[in-house]
């Protein structure tokens, strides 16, 4: 078989009339009952809108990341084939490649600024699944995808099953569904384990990064439960003030060039602005999550210990008393 | 799956969701009293205190004193954001007031207030900066 020619169906715009429907049922099915998530028109419309842009920018700027999977499979003198369980193997290492992308994507401002926007919805219902980047090509971490290349898979097939990945996420993004069996909740990611993913408590920040298998988080030491008695408070630590989908889209890229172009910074703060987590600032003054756990923790003594909030999660409170 | 198909998905789901959105309700506004406002104006600044708190007659805005600075709230459907000022230019407007903000996310944002309210709420400002 010519791999050249290699083709899988786009299953995510296949599975758009899917997605539509969903978002109808758990909208109706929260009206009826009246608990199970929230919604509101403008919050709905942007995160769709930005779902679009998210389809549009692929189709304008998808070749770079595929121009770039097929230099590496020129090179590359190993090719696994296409067996059913290529692709199985396959899509579990390219969850694996998704749980890396995501934790930069929250520890590196550069990959952050493109991923901010996932997390820009205070809500939590299936149509902050839909809200995605326009700007992921920008931050590189297709890089990540080069070792799945140059191990023998196809880009194609590679490009097949993080589509698939992509669409297990969709379902997730859900207030009404509790927890699912015990050991789907062990092995997978829930809407449970994802609601904390959005959390902007100080306990749930930083945690459950993974796409469709929950175990890279509790490989990597950063698996935190949802807490019966203390529910996700959706959205970022400081929200955004806009449902343009424009400004949702560009507003962290804008803040980096402010942080950049400001009086009396270096060029190795304008690096670390980059590629520091958010919150970071030349300063000093600055606080990201690490921080905000301390300081939630020094609060809430009681608190010390507990998940999310165990030692090893606490950074410095390196801000000044006011 | 041909472009118009997927086109055409996409335009009439866009106006299913909304259509939806407007019958079950999803576009009324949130409005607060002074302690949903201190609530909500803590979730989003942590380790900030409120030490004062006007809320305006609509119930859709407040101007908050804390950590030395003045802060705007304002609702934004049925979630809040905050944002401190910075010295902002004050643009009177038949319906209240628009304030500037130093934020390419948010540049300005649009009061609802009655006439007497926003001469107040003008004088606080430009005592604050
Ligand atoms: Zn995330
Ligand atoms: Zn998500």
């Amino acid at each position: 078989m010519d791999l050249a020619q290699l083709t899988y169906p786009d299953v995510v715009t296949l599975a758009v009339p899917f997605f539509v429907a969903a978002i109808l049922i758990e909208m109706t099915w929260i009206f009826i009952a009246n608990r199970g998530g929230r919604y509101e028109v403008r919050d709905a419309m942007t995160s769709l809108a930005m779902g679009v842009g998210n389809v549009a920018s692929g189709t304008l700027l998808g070749f770079v990341a595929f121009g770039f999977f097929m230099w590496l499979w020129r090179i590359t003198p190993l090719d696994l084939g296409t067996s059913w369980w290529v692709i199985a193997l396959c899509f579990v290492l390219d969850d694996l490649r998704y749980y890396w992308v995501h934790r930069f994507g929250h520890r590196v401002r550069w990959v952050w600024a493109s991923h901010v926007n996932h997390h820009s919805s205070q809500h939590y219902n299936l149509t902050t699944a839909l809200r995605q980047t326009w700007t992921g090509t920008f931050t590189f971490m297709m890089i990540v995808r080069a070792p799945l290349v140059l191990m023998g898979f196809h880009p194609a097939m590679i490009l097949f099953v993080g589509g698939l990945n992509l669409i297990y996420q969709f379902w997730i993004h859900t207030e009404a569904i509790g927890k699912m069996p015990r050991w789907v909740e062990a092995v997978m990611n829930t809407p449970s384990h994802h609601r904390v993913h959005h959390g902007r408590n100080p306990r749930y920040l930083d945690a459950n990064y993974a796409g469709v298998f929950i175990i890279w988080d509790r490989m990597f030491g950063t698996f935190v439960p949802e807490l019966e008695d203390e529910r996700p408070d959706y959205g970022l630590v400081h929200n955004i003030g806009t449902f343009n989908p424009l400004r949702v889209a560009f507003h962290e890229w804008v803040a980096i060039f402010r942080d950049w172009t400001q009086p009396g910074v270096t060029w190795r703060d304008r690096f670390l602005y980059a590629v520091m987590p958010p919150g970071w600032r030349h300063d000093g003054t600055g606080g990201g999550s690490d921080a905000l756990k301390a300081r939630y923790v020094e609060a809430n003594p009681d608190t010390a210990g507990t998940p999310g909030l165990e030692p090893g999660r606490l950074g410095s409170d390196r801000r000044r008393p006011l | 799956m041909p472009l118009w198909l997927l086109g055409t998905i996409v335009v009439v789901g866009l106006i299913a969701v909304w259509i939806a959105s407007r019958f079950y309700g999803y576009d009324e506004p949130l409005t607060l009293d002074e302690e949903a406002a201190k609530r909500e104006f803590i979730a989003d600044n942590p380790g900030l205190v409120p030490e004062e708190v006007r809320l305006a007659a609509t119930g859709q805005s407040a101007l908050i004193h804390a950590g030395g600075r003045l802060h705007v709230l304002w609702v934004m459907g049925q979630d809040v954001a905050t944002h401190v000022l910075d010295a902002p230019q004050i643009i009177p407007t038949n319906s209240g007031l628009v304030l500037t903000l130093r934020d390419f996310a948010a540049p300005r944002v649009k009061l609802t207030l009655a006439p007497e309210e926003a001469a107040t709420w003008t004088a606080l400002i430009e005592d604050a900066a």
